[in-house]
């Protein structure tokens, strides 16, 4: 491996026969060194490999050793003659964050932290076999895969401005129902509105530190304020899709002669009968994931008025942003002086679009996407804003998260005769968990330091640090 | 993690858990893998055999059947919230199985909440015939 400067790696083409791109990796000398355990860059090489990929197999600084991609990688392919790769989008497709401001103070929230906590982790299902409240029928499924939040909020729950501060609106165009396996509605009928388990939680934090004052103000963040973030995805409905379309693409590859380093890399040309069949899938499970979150946060709003005795207007818990980190998205992008339309796989990475983008919601487009980071449930969560460079370096891609630096058993071996919900109390933070393992499992240590991956992103200029939030209580599934 | 009295261990992959297992036979490693997912799913919750599913499957090769098989076990679970608890497989080749589970309905009051595992990955997918018999590994998504 190549340093090209203090943020940036290079993997050479020359490295591996069958490379047809560099790899690319953001972090620094301290991250690097988590990267180097496992086979993370390994993983970078070989999605290196695939056909129509364009510029580098990038991966950001809370890279991890994912299954076939590695998490937190970016790999665009040429939209007329690439390939889509279901893997490169993973199982749980479209897993993302949401931001939920309030105009409560950390001062009036912490005497109600316990009881709110408690409330929200009985009125939110999570965890292992749980129902959601809201039941798709075989009429309502398609509707919920075709319109996204639009569907729920159409349900009552939420509003229309709910949708102008969700990525791409909470809603793919060119989802097709048609592509959508028997198996995938069976496992999503009763899953709205479900949390999971896992690394996904809700989340109410406190801003602690503002990095930029006039987007704070846009976004309607200061320090003091409380929020909430909600973590969450497509439930068993994308984990089946995802299935479904590796088995398709696995025997298609034969079919137009692909070979790639891994069997979960399995890929089929975008231009086939096999691409358009995941894309109008994976596009159903996209929707199906932004509908859940809506859901979700409505329960969260429910959640708040009953502790507070208040409509959630009143307590001004406006939608702040909901980012997307596992899809594929097609976007036009500079390569090589030419636009071009491109298939952007984004595997544990989150959009970065600059001020000024189309696709930056109108209120924000002075200061560009709102990119939403979680970190883990000791530390810190993050808002930063897309930027330009993003645009012209990583297809307006930028980091996810913290990144795992320890195996679940190492994280359950490390807290043993611990307790991770006392130690997190003694810092004045609350958590609830239902999985016997999962608080163990997720403990901070688990995880890089969020400040430092986001301290790399910024310093690289893939996004802008705008605020910082501290978690006050959380519930995990 | 590896647990001596039974046939199969958990070993370490940094976002999510590798199961792998061996058996005397090819049915056994199969029961012994799916063993290993109940155990992410429901930790040591006491099972009873009080429903029986019926299956037959099919692949191309002993991995993807192992794959299948797999997947067929967490579809009961995410649909049905069914977990097998014994088995009874009348054929297991290497590219088809055929037979009986029964087993019982998880309840997240009664019984113990482990993890929810997404789906049964191909990564480092292995099967393989080695002179003490069969062993298997797998990688699931947590």
């Amino acid at each position: 491996m190549e340093k090209i400067d203090d943020y940036r790696w290079r993997i050479p083409q020359s490295y591996e026969r069958g490379m047809r791109v560099d790899g690319l990796i953001f972090a620094d000398e301290k991250l690097l060194a988590d990267v180097q355990e496992g086979q993370a860059l390994q993983q970078v090489a070989n999605v290196a490999h695939l056909p129509g990929i364009l510029k580098a197999s990038m991966a950001m600084p809370d890279i991890h050793w994912g299954y076939g991609f590695p998490i937190g990688g970016v790999a665009a392919t040429d939209a007329e003659n690439g390939v889509v790769s279901p893997g490169g989008v993973g199982f749980d497709i479209n897993c993302g964050v949401r931001l939920v401001s309030t105009d409560l103070t950390v001062e009036e929230v912490q005497p109600k932290l316990r009881t709110l906590i408690a409330a929200l982790f009985s009125d939110i299902p999570c965890g292992v076999g749980m129902s959601g409240a809201i039941r798709l029928s075989r009429k309502d499924a398609p509707r919920a895969m075709t319109q996204g939040s639009r569907w729920v909020i159409g349900q009552g729950h939420g509003v229309a401005a709910d949708l102008e501060h969700t990525e791409s609106q909470g809603c793919l165009e060119g989802a097709d129902p048609a592509a959508v396996s028997e198996r995938a509605l069976e496992r999503g009928h009763d899953q709205l509105g479900t949390l999971g388990s896992g690394n996904h939680f809700v989340e109410v934090q406190a801003v602690d530190q503002v990095f930029a004052e006039d987007g704070a103000e846009v976004l309607g963040l200061q320090a003091g304020q409380v929020t909430v973030m909600i973590h969450s995805g497509s439930r068993g409905f994308g984990y089946q899709v995802c299935d479904d379309y590796l088995d398709v693409t696995e025997r298609a590859m034969a079919k137009y002669g692909i070979t790639v380093p891994d069997r979960q890399l399995a890929c089929a040309p975008i231009d086939s009968e096999e691409g358009r069949g995941y894309l109008g899938a994976m596009r159903c499970a996209a929707n199906y994931a932004w509908a859940n979150r809506q859901c979700l946060m409505h329960l969260v709003r429910r959640t708040f008025e009953r502790v507070f005795g208040r409509s959630w207007e009143t307590m001004g818990m406006h939608l702040v942003y909901d980012v997307a980190h596992n899809i594929a998205k097609f976007e036009r992008h500079r390569v090589s002086g030419e636009e071009r339309m491109v298939c952007v796989h984004r595997k544990g990475a989150t959009r970065s679009f600059p001020p000024g983008h189309p696709e930056v919601p109108a209120d924000y487009q002075s200061i560009g996407q709102p990119v939403i980071i979680p970190g883990d449930m000791g530390r810190n969560s993050y808002v930063l804003v897309g930027t330009q460079a993003a645009m012209d370096e990583t297809f307006g891609s930028c980091c996810h998260g913290a990144g795992r630096v320890m195996s679940r058993a190492e994280a359950v071996r490390n807290a043993a005769g611990r307790s991770i919900e006392h130690e997190l109390e003694q810092q004045g933070i609350i958590v609830m968990g239902r999985g016997r393992k999962g608080v163990a499992e997720e403990q901070p240590s688990a995880y890089k330091d969020v400040n430092d991956v986001v301290r790399v992103v910024h310093n690289a200029g893939l996004a802008k640090r705008v605020v910082r939030m501290r978690p006050l209580g959380v519930i995990k599934g | 993690m590896a647990h001596a009295e039974k046939g199969y261990a958990f070993f370490d992959h940094t976002a999510d858990i590798g199961i792998k297992a061996q058996g005397a036979t090819l049915t056994e490693l199969f029961i012994q893998m799916v063993q290993g997912l109940i155990e992410l799913i429901a930790e040591d919750s006491v099972l009873k055999p009080q429903q029986a599913r019926s299956l037959q499957l099919s692949a191309d090769e002993a991995e993807s059947l192992l794959l299948t098989w797999m997947q067929e076990v967490l579809f009961w679970f995410s649909t049905e919230r069914f977990l097998p608890v014994t088995f009874e497989l009348d054929e297991v080749t290497q590219t088809s199985l055929r037979g009986t589970v029964r087993g019982d309905i998880f309840d997240p009051a009664r019984h113990v909440q482990g993890r929810e595992v997404k789906a049964i990955t191909r990564h480092l997918l292995q099967v393989r015939q080695e002179r003490d018999g069969w062993h298997g590994q797998v990688v699931v998504d947590i």
